[in-house]
């Protein structure tokens, strides 16, 4: 895209990018922090994830005002507008990413001494990486406007949402398996309920992205695969 | 909203950058031209001056009751003069006046950009400065000699003929500073050319070509040579059918101010004095419709 | 009137464009020459009945030569002439035998700047009537208050109709203006520029006006303000170089073009 004739318009949508970028490098961090902080029960790393998403909330405000002082000031049209929106949705978007990783990591604290089961850990956090990727995919696609990337996290989101299904699944079974369990089996639904909405997040973007690019909303309805609404288990029959 | 970055701190650049030859040149052209502006001035005001102190004492009642006196007799006014003047005058604008303005409007209205409008326009402005003994020639030649008598009506052309051009170039020029988006108004209601030019172009014009008029009038008041071949003059009261000589403050002051008669040098002074009034008069007039048509 | 003139609820454009509404005037391959100056070249365009259509541009792009070739205004000037046709209701109106006076009482031009005639404030707006129609003096009081009230300026100008046009501010001059227009019952009305010489709130009293009188008229307006076109069209025209760039709706002009030429212009990215 070519410059504005004034040049402190491209100085302004610039800024917007640059908070963005940052925004979204600080989202990566603590989804994958928080990850690490659950698979190791680590109480110290939780707490530095809880600690940085006042940051990104800062950022998220600071983005708000620059978009709104950019539509009052320079009245954007056409990809102006539609990228000056994309940012506060964006902002908004990555803003909710960083709360949820911030109540994994609250979770993590809270369990970090409870009974331990390191395999459905495990599927939680090999959740978590998948997300983590999605979420790094549709930010370089959110830098680029690439929306073939962009497309393609939404897409793949999908798979996220089956995982999330069958965790459920697994989660309720040990649930009932032994009442003991139910603490730390509830508190690890949660996180693996943040995780997948994360992934939800993702796709948002990846929208965003679509919108930004074309201007058109992506109309047809993601593929979802999060059955877990309609999940029963039934206790085995005593 | 970028941190405010500090302003350079160096010291702003010393008064007194400009330079002095600069400086100098200025003040050397403003006080010539005052220098010279002044001298015009004196000029004029010694002119009007004189008049007012030679031809305020030679005013009296007489003046404008009495008629011009014959060689070597007493007293006597200038009645007949002042009246022949108005006749004539009047005669003449009554004539160049509905001319003027409508070969005005030609130019402007109809005939912008053709060539036979630009060949009119160039004419007017050579006819505009023609020097005016030549116009009473073509009118004694043209009138005078055919009718083998001088007449007013003769001295009236010829006033017209020089009034003419002053009042189709002003009219020209005012009509040229109604803006064109006043006509294409006018037009995109779809009102003809004629009733825009009616209706709108000479209203949003009046006021400039009434002072064009008034110029002209003032010109032609004191306009000694196109009568001298034409109206000549006499000192009598004229024929009301304005055939033969017709008395005129004119010519009146050029025979009078170089005769030998102590009272017709006076009256020369006072016919001066009146009509330099009438003159300023119509002049103060034109410029105060002129202000308020600008000012409006 | 409204305490506030500026209409808010809508950012971009209107969502009633609507493109099978009937077509009014018809452009088709239009060529405008002024001498040998090539001014508008092949140009293809619909306006649509009770639209407003907006024609944007950088200066020089022929919008409002465009414009001044559908009442045929141009032909005050000798060395401007079209080629073409432009059909209003069907009718070739750059056909010759057209009687111009009666083409432009049906098609009304407001101009950049307010042109109210050196006359009284009624007789400004009884002008253009009394061109078409002769009407007994209450009729006539009808229709001009009629027109006053339809172009908002009835409030401010009922007690001193007899004073001059010339009086009023910039503002209530141009709805004057419009007044005068829309007494002569006209099919269409061209704005060029009409809100470029007025300050915010005049501007937002003008174009309030025009989305009213959309209802009755079909409309064409050329503006250098985007967001006033955004604001009060259906359909947005970009012209550039003398040619058509890009026709479409409002909406989807100012938010998605598919020119780049388009977005450039309207994002502010020319030369």
């Amino acid at each position: 895209m070519s410059e504005h004739i004034v040049s402190s318009y491209d100085k302004d949508l610039q800024n917007l990018r640059r908070s963005i970028a940052e925004m979204g490098g600080i989202a990566e961090k603590m989804v994958a922090d928080s990850g690490q902080a659950l698979l190791r029960r680590d109480a110290a790393l939780a707490q530095a994830v809880i600690a940085v998403d006042s940051r990104l909330d800062g950022l998220q405000r600071e983005i708000e005002e620059k978009a709104i002082l950019l539509i009052a000031r320079r009245q954007p049209l056409a990809v102006d507008l539609r990228e000056t929106i994309s940012a506060i949705r964006v902002s908004g978007d990555l803003e909710r990413i960083g709360d949820l990783a911030k109540n994994v990591a609250k979770r993590v604290v809270a369990i970090s001494d409870q009974v331990q089961l390191q395999k459905i850990v495990v599927g939680v956090e090999h959740m978590n990486e998948l997300v983590q990727a999605q979420l790094k995919d549709v930010l370089d696609a959110y830098a680029t406007q690439d929306t073939v990337a962009a497309l393609d996290v939404w897409a793949r989101d999908g798979g996220i949402d089956a995982l999330y299904t069958s965790l459920f699944r697994e989660l309720l079974t040990y649930m009932m398996e032994d009442p003991r369990n139910i603490t730390f089996c509830t508190h690890l639904l949660f996180c693996a309920k943040n995780v997948e909405r994360i992934g939800d997040h993702t796709t948002n973007i990846a929208e965003t992205i679509h919108y930004l690019a074309t201007g058109e909303p992506l109309g047809s309805e993601r593929p979802k695969n999060d059955a877990s609404n309609y999940t029963v288990v039934n206790p085995p029959s005593a | 909203m970028n941190a405010a970055s500090p302003l350079p701190a160096d010291t702003p650049p010393a008064w007194g950058r400009v330079r002095a030859s600069r400086r100098i040149a200025d003040r050397i052209l403003k006080v010539s031209a005052t220098l010279f502006s002044l001298i015009s001035v004196v000029v004029l005001f010694w002119i009007l001056g004189m008049l007012l102190v030679q031809g305020g004492t030679s005013l009296s009642l007489d003046v404008f009751t009495k008629i011009t006196p014959g060689p070597g007799s007493e007293g006597g006014g200038l009645v007949n003069a002042i009246a022949g003047s108005l006749v004539l005058t009047l005669l003449g604008i009554a004539v160049a006046t509905p001319v003027g303005v409508l070969a005005g409007t030609y130019l402007v209205e109809y005939g912008r950009g053709s060539i036979l409008a630009a060949v009119i326009g160039f004419l007017n402005d050579v006819l505009l400065s023609a020097p005016s003994i030549l116009i009473g020639l073509f009118v004694y030649t043209l009138v005078v000699q055919p009718m083998g008598t001088y007449s007013g009506w003769a001295g009236a052309i010829a006033l017209a003929i020089i009034a003419l051009p002053v009042i189709v170039r002003t009219t020209a020029d005012m009509l040229g500073l109604v803006p064109s988006t006043l006509r294409e108004a006018g037009a995109a209601l779809g009102a003809p050319t004629s009733l825009v030019t009616q209706r709108v172009t000479w209203r949003a014009a009046k006021a400039g070509i009434v002072t064009g008029i008034l110029l002209a009038l003032a010109r032609i008041a004191g306009e000694t040579a196109p009568l001298l071949f034409t109206a000549l003059n006499n000192n009598f009261w004229f024929s009301p059918s304005l055939m033969g000589g017709v008395s005129n403050l004119p010519v009146t002051i050029f025979q009078f101010a170089s005769a030998p008669y102590e009272n017709w040098r006076q009256l020369a002074w006072a016919g001066a004095l009146i009509i330099t009034v009438t003159i300023l008069l119509i002049s103060i007039v034109a410029r105060y419709a002129l202000r308020k048509d600008i000012v409006r | 009137m409204s305490a506030s003139p500026i209409r808010t609820q809508s950012i971009i454009g209107h969502m009633d464009a609507d493109d099978r509404a009937r077509v009014r005037l018809a452009v088709k391959d239009l060529n405008f020459y002024y001498n040998t100056f090539h001014g508008l070249k092949n140009v293809n365009l619909n306006f649509y009945d009770r639209q407003v259509t907006a024609l944007i541009g950088p200066s020089g792009c022929g919008k409002s030569t465009l414009l001044r070739t559908f009442n045929r205004i141009y032909s005050l000037y000798p060395e401007q002439r079209a080629e073409g046709q432009i059909l209003l209701d069907g009718r070739n109106i750059l056909d010759p035998s057209i009687d111009l006076n009666e083409l432009r009482s049906r098609i009304g031009m407001v101009f950049q700047k307010p042109t109210p005639f050196p006359m009284s404030i009624y007789d400004n707006v009884a002008f253009g009537l009394r061109l078409i129609e002769r009407l007994p003096k209450a009729d006539m009081d009808e229709r001009v208050e009629s027109a006053l009230r339809r172009s908002a300026l009835w409030d401010e100008v009922k007690d001193k109709l007899k004073q001059s046009g010339m009086g009023l501010s910039g503002g209530q001059q141009q709805r004057l203006c419009i007044a005068r227009t829309i007494a002569q019952k006209p099919e269409v009305i061209l704005f060029d520029e009409p809100t470029s010489a007025l300050d915010p709130i005049s501007t937002g009293k003008i174009e309030e006006l025009i989305e009213q009188l959309r209802g009755e008229f079909t409309i064409a307006i050329v503006t250098h303000n985007m967001q006033q076109a955004a604001r009060i069209s259906q359909f947005t025209t970009f012209m550039y170089l003398g040619e058509v760039v890009e026709f479409g709706p409002t909406e989807r002009i100012f938010m998605t073009p598919e020119k780049k030429r388009t977005q450039d212009y309207i994002t502010g990215r020319f030369g």
